[in-house]
């Protein structure tokens, strides 16, 4: 079947390689495994707030199904599998992965002894207060919006978060040639901690670290490569 | 090679062009005897000149017939030589062979040394003239490895790259950049010996350096002459033997295999070995006219006896890396008895489980000639691809999710997997590269293409890098023969008004923009409101969208690239040289037509060798004293951009000036002659007029990165991606196979800072990110 025309072009295995990895590994680096610093979250998890609160799904309102909420962020924001979203959703929801849940559950979100959550037509789901917080004046022009995939409307690039996200939650990522650990902390200590920042900005790391007395680590803790 | 040379510099310019600059004797310039012209005109000219088939000029030499200089001459639109030597600079050009400037003297200079410039010809050279980076470099790498002592400079004017090859340990230092991503055994091993075989005047010259890492696959480069020779050849198979002999005798007198082990053969002590063999042979014979194999058949016992005696030396001395060595290749021996079981288990179950994987949709065709084995990226795109096909030749395997990473995992989960196993089934050409039963064997494959198709997101691209692994690691020979291809789907989908069309790379893009943009524009000349119809708007911007590319050659100086153009003459041509002059703070240009008033410049500066590029002085200035740097700078460009200016000078644009005015001097126009719909662009300047037309081009265009497989229908994807008349596929082959394993096992491999490495270097060469 090889006609004359056919437009064959040679190629060294080893540029194809080179480029597609380079591809593949920067995507995954930027806007996959790791989160952001400044609003602590994943693309995908951003992506997931933004739209509920688009949903107006906010923590005294009424649940919605989780179904809807899956269905509009792979419409609207995320061109990948649903099950990436739904998992996504599922794990910011459960006290045992998030120390301050973003999402509120309702229905069989699983259990920490690994038991898997309902499907997505049977759970609902709703923010939580801390979660609106990371979303405060979103509207406000706080933050750069840009445009989603398909070019039909915009999304944040990054949340207003008016809670220090990364820290309160922390973060795990795997990404290609680096990976991201970080510890969660308890919010009414990292509050008190900002507060003595902005009250005496030089003020030393080891003054903060006495204000996280009761982050549960027996023998002490150091922060690498921060 | 007869240690005259110290510095090399090889040079890629912008249009193409390519210069090659050394600082050896430099070619003869006396008036040959017989020929009554200069040995430069007859090495250049004549077939089978030059200074290798007088004897004694040169002691070894790895050209054989007397071609090379002149084949590169013959099928270069442009081909120019200087001389240094003996105090004079010899200038002389040619064209597609043909002498074109007799020579002459141009100069005075103190130094020695030939530089050679040349265009390669596009009506010889129709698919390709680029001269690519890695390609380069790998040879003048490979070249200043096995000439130790000499640098050699490369640097591409393109891409701004530059590298320096210098190496003085010569192929001890080759082993170890091999080996650089690997975990050696040992430090490298490095003899060297010569031997003047019977009968014979001069003596063979053998060096030999290897060193084992903890690898499963071997690597070894044999060199004659400085000419890798692909197939290795007497040398190759001299050292085989040899190690083969030299491991096999220390491990029976020290007892170090057991009775029950298998015997150790040449592929088992092969394993984890990565070695360099030169050999310089004063009349070296070779198969073939690219000079792949070496057939000398008294350089195998010179180097069996080289390395036998030097081996032995080492293992007496140093039993720690004789252990290590002899225990690697037991381990091979043992791995290749157990993955021989292995391979049969596999192949047992292979064929009980009914011979085709369920998921494969064969084609109706049986004729691997003609067959084509599409592997697809998941389900959905499997199924687009299946009601699409061709159902004749055209078979769909999809597979799901990500391949398994045949470079990390061990051989027994790999021939375990469920999607490897489908692959493996349905090309049916059985894997590995040992020898026996279910053994890999290209000849059996049910297809000659085999053709990978994956989403045009970062996803696909990592699938693609998982099965090339995989094609690469188990099947090598089917990328060998030229079996494997990569399906090319569009990049962009243009929509304007009801109009779809699909966009395969950035360049064509760029084209669509600007036919686009010049679609039903007229052109307006201001000075005699002379208007051009829309056809020589297309001509127009054709030319000026190339001349655009070249101009980077010029802006690379700091010069701008319309002042540059202003200097044309009458008849288009542009100044051959451009000297930069940096006084104190203040730049000025000065640009030199030809060799004449370069040498005029020269005599102003009271410079008398024109092989200076760079000047520092100290000049007075308003009375104060300043530095002042003058540099010189070929425009190797210049005859390209001279043809373009030609061409739009023939469709009656004549630009007399590049820079902008005060006022407009040219009005693009739409709608002429609607006085309610007509619009006027003004423009300050030729080079915007292209500008301008790309934007115009834009307007009311919507753009789609198109991302999968999925998203098109059945028919759609055949005709874009699948349609033989229509589609383009990347060819995919090993040009450079030490450079292809090290590149493996850096990207798909267990060594993680070097692929961190890698990724920060090349972060900014990301074609494309996805959200």
């Amino acid at each position: 079947m090889s006609s004359e025309s056919e437009k064959l072009t040679p190629t060294n295995i080893t540029e194809v390689m080179e480029r597609a990895y380079i591809d593949y590994s920067m995507s995954v680096i930027i806007s996959r495994a790791l989160p952001d610093a400044r609003d602590g979250l994943k693309p995908v998890q951003r992506r997931i707030l933004y739209s509920m609160i688009r949903q107006g799904l906010v923590h005294n309102r009424p649940f919605d199904k989780c179904a809807a909420v899956v269905g509009e962020v792979l419409g609207k924001y995320h061109p990948h599998g649903d099950s990436s979203v739904y998992d996504t959703l599922v794990r910011m929801a459960q006290n045992w992965v998030m120390r301050t849940p973003l999402i509120d559950p309702q229905g069989n979100f699983g259990s920490v002894d690994g038991d898997p959550p309902a499907a997505y037509r049977y759970t609902e789901c709703r923010l939580t207060s801390p979660a609106e917080e990371l979303l405060r004046d979103i509207d406000e022009n706080t933050v750069d919006f840009v445009p989603n995939y398909k070019e039909d409307t915009t999304e944040p690039s990054v949340l207003p978060a008016s809670l220090p996200g990364l820290l309160m939650n922390g973060s795990t990522g795997i990404a290609v040639g680096m990976t991201t650990n970080i510890p969660p902390h308890n919010l009414g200590e990292l509050i008190d901690a900002i507060c003595a920042i902005i009250d005496d900005p030089n003020i030393s790391i080891d003054a903060i670290l006495e204000l996280f007395a009761r982050t549960r680590f027996s023998d002490g803790w150091r922060y690498h490569g921060a | 090679m007869a240690g005259y040379c110290k510095t090399i510099k090889v040079t890629v310019h912008v249009d193409g062009s390519c210069s090659v600059e050394d600082d050896g004797r430099g070619i003869p310039v006396d008036i040959h005897p017989k020929y009554n012209m200069p040995a430069l005109e007859l090495v250049m000219t004549n077939l089978h000149a030059g200074g290798k088939f007088g004897k004694g000029a040169y002691q070894v030499s790895g050209g054989l017939h007397g071609v090379g200089a002149k084949c590169v001459n013959a099928v270069s639109e442009w081909f120019e030589v200087e001389v240094c030597r003996d105090g004079k600079v010899h200038h002389m050009a040619f064209a597609r062979g043909i002498t074109t400037q007799k020579m002459k003297i141009i100069g005075n200079t103190h130094k020695n040394g030939t530089k050679i410039s040349w265009l390669a010809d596009p009506e010889i050279f129709l698919t390709t003239r680029e001269y690519k980076y890695d390609i380069l470099a790998k040879r003048l790498r490979e070249l200043a490895f096995l000439n130790p002592g000499v640098r050699i400079e490369l640097s591409d004017q393109r891409s701004n790259k530059q590298e320096t090859f210098f190496f003085e340990e010569g192929i001890k230092q080759y082993v170890a950049f091999l080996n650089n991503a690997k975990t050696p055994l040992h430090e490298v091993l490095a003899f060297s010996g010569e031997m003047v075989p019977d009968g014979a005047q001069h003596a063979i010259l053998v060096d030999i350096a290897f060193q084992y890492n903890d690898s499963y696959s071997d690597q070894i480069y044999a060199y004659a002459n400085s000419i890798h020779n692909i197939e290795g050849g007497t040398h190759l198979s001299g050292f085989r033997t040899a190690l083969t002999r030299a491991i096999n005798t220390y491990a029976k007198t020290n007892n170090l295999i057991k009775d029950k082990d298998p015997q150790l053969t040449g592929d088992d002590v092969r394993e984890g070995l990565t070695a360099v063999i030169s050999v310089k042979v004063p009349e070296p014979r070779f198969e073939g006219q690219t000079k792949t194999k070496l057939s000398n058949g008294e350089v195998d016992g010179i180097v069996q006896k080289v390395v036998g005696e030097n081996l032995k030396f080492v293992f007496e001395t140093q039993p720690g890396i004789a252990r290590r060595v002899i225990d690697k290749s037991l381990n091979a021996a043992r791995a290749r008895d157990a993955a021989r079981k292995a391979r049969e288990t596999v192949r047992k179950s292979a064929m009980s489980a009914g011979g085709l994987p369920g998921k494969l949709a064969d084609c109706s065709s049986r004729d691997p000639k003609e067959s084509e084995l599409y592997i697809v990226e998941g389900d959905s795109a499997g199924g687009s691809a299946k009601q699409g096909r061709d159902r004749r030749t055209q078979a769909i395997l999809p597979i799901r999710g990500k391949l398994i990473n045949v470079e990390k995992a061990r051989i027994d989960k790999v021939l375990n997997n469920n999607e490897i196993r489908t692959i493996i089934t349905a090309v049916g050409t059985g894997i590995g590269d040992h020898e026996g039963e279910g053994a890999f064997d290209a000849s059996k494959t049910r297809y000659h293409k085999i053709i990978i198709m994956c989403d045009a997101d970062v996803d696909g691209s990592h699938i693609a890098t998982l099965l090339l692994t995989f094609f690469f690691r188990h099947m090598r020979g089917l990328i060998e023969s030229g079996y494997i291809y990569i399906a090319q789907p569009p990049l962009y989908k243009i929509k304007r008004k009801r109009r779809e069309q699909y966009v395969d790379n950035d360049e064509q893009l760029n084209r669509i923009l600007l036919e686009l943009g010049s679609e039903d524009v007229h052109l307006l000349r201001v000075r005699d409101n002379h208007l051009y119809t829309p056809e020589q708007v297309d001509q127009i911007v054709e030319a000026l969208s190339r001349l655009e590319r070249l101009g980077s050659g010029i802006t690379r100086y700091g010069c701008s690239f319309a002042d540059y153009l202003d200097q044309h003459a009458e008849d288009n041509t542009l100044p051959r040289y451009l000297a930069r002059i940096r006084t104190g703070n203040d730049e000025q240009f000065r640009f030199l037509r030809n060799e004449d008033e370069r040498l005029e410049f020269y005599n102003s500066l009271q410079i008398d060798d024109v092989g200076e590029t760079t000047l520092n002085r100290m000049v007075e200035r308003n009375s104060i004293l300043v530095n002042q740097r003058i540099s010189i700078h070929e425009i190797f460009e210049g005859s390209q951009m001279t043809k373009i200016l030609n061409e739009i000078s023939a469709v009656g644009l004549r630009i007399n000036s590049f820079n902008e005015g005060q006022d407009p001097k040219y009005y693009l126009v739409e709608n002429p002659g609607d006085p309610k719909k007509e619009i006027r662009h003004e423009l300050f300047s030729a080079l915007e007029i292209i500008q301008k037309i790309r934007e115009l081009g834009r307007r009311g265009l919507s753009i789609q990165r198109y991302k999968g497989l999925g998203e098109m229908n059945p028919k759609q994807l055949y005709e874009t991606t699948m349609d033989p008349a229509t589609r383009r596929l990347l060819k995919v082959n090993i040009e450079d196979a030490a450079m292809a394993e090290q590149t493996f096992s850096m990207l798909m491999g267990e060594d993680v800072p070097a692929r961190r490495a890698f990724i920060e270097d090349n972060a900014l060469n990301t074609t494309h990110l996805d959200v």
